[in-house]
């Protein structure tokens, strides 16, 4: 009963403890609703990177289906983004490139080293795709050039 | 009727900020079911736009690697897959991407297949030693490379 007159309750003011229920109630559901709206923030952010990713593993394969073919970075970048786009060619002892892609919200950068043999040269390329300061996306990739990429005699 | 003429200032205060409170909860309730309605509409169009189109692309790359011969048809819209004399045709057609099979080379054309995705267009073109695949969808387009042989 005291606990009741505490909340000014009991008998002659009962509104008081409904008042007492409706803000327990309210918080309860303002803290759902808070936790509401992060996961739907978070499922938001999710997409996002999912659909980023999405990209830039096409973006990979593509760069690598046409290295793979040449041996040559800058010719598979620029098939790869369209024209327009100038890329330099990475220095062969583990030299890199890096790109600014999509606008200057991810970087590319791309590692080649080369390998001579007797037989031709084995050109092995590491694609390295970062935003943020974070690697999303990492392919490694090769290519045969026989004879050094000169045709056959 | 006695009980209305006992009621206090205090008590009515108390009912109309428990009803402001309510309304307050109702409005803010109302609020979060907007931003979370308009959030999924956005990462459903999202993955509609991105994974019909990378999953087109995947489609037609993965029959065009497992062939034994390609050829483009149709200035670009359409592919014809040849693998132990039976045709596959995937084309372009009505906003979707159309496949069919067939075993005689008369029968092939662009028409008559099975819808397997819907788009807003697909080209084909050849780089030399390369093919270029590159798919339309609504606000965007998406391609990809694919090595011959």
């Amino acid at each position: 009963m005291s606990a009741l007159k505490a909340f000014g309750g009991g008998k002659r003011r009962p509104i008081n403890l409904f008042f007492a229920e409706i803000i327990i109630a309210l918080l309860f559901f303002s803290i759902s609703g808070a936790v509401i709206i992060k996961v739907f923030a978070t499922a938001d952010m999710k997409s996002q990177q999912s659909a980023r990713l999405e990209r830039v593993i096409i973006l990979a394969q593509s760069i690598a289906e046409a290295y793979s073919d040449s041996g040559n970075f800058s010719r598979a970048a620029e098939l790869a983004f369209g024209g327009g786009l100038v890329v330099g060619e990475p220095a062969a002892d583990g030299g890199e490139v890096t790109l600014s892609i999509e606008n200057g919200s991810m970087y590319l950068t791309a590692r080649e080293s080369r390998e001579f043999t007797g037989a031709g040269e084995i050109s092995s390329l590491t694609l390295t795709f970062t935003a943020n300061g974070e690697e999303i996306y990492s392919l490694d990739c090769s290519a045969y050039i026989r004879n050094g990429g000169e045709p056959d005699e | 009727m006695k009980k209305y003429q006992n009621k206090t200032l205090s008590d009515t205060v108390s009912t109309v900020g428990s009803m402001l409170l309510f309304l307050m909860f109702a409005a803010c309730l109302l609020m979060i079911i907007a931003v979370a309605a308009g959030t999924y509409s956005r990462i459903s169009s999202n993955f509609d736009k991105t994974f019909g189109s990378s999953a087109s692309l995947r489609y037609i790359s993965n029959k065009l690697k497992g062939c034994g011969s390609a050829e483009i048809v149709g200035q670009g819209s359409g592919i014809v897959l040849r693998s132990d004399g039976i045709f596959d045709v995937i084309y372009f057609g009505d906003d979707g991407l159309y496949e069919k099979t067939v075993t005689s080379e008369t029968d092939i054309g662009l028409s008559g297949g099975d819808r397997i995705f819907e788009l807003k267009g697909m080209t084909v073109s050849d780089l030399g030693e390369l093919y270029k695949i590159t798919v339309t969808y609504d606000g965007g387009e998406n391609s990809t490379l694919i090595r011959k042989g």
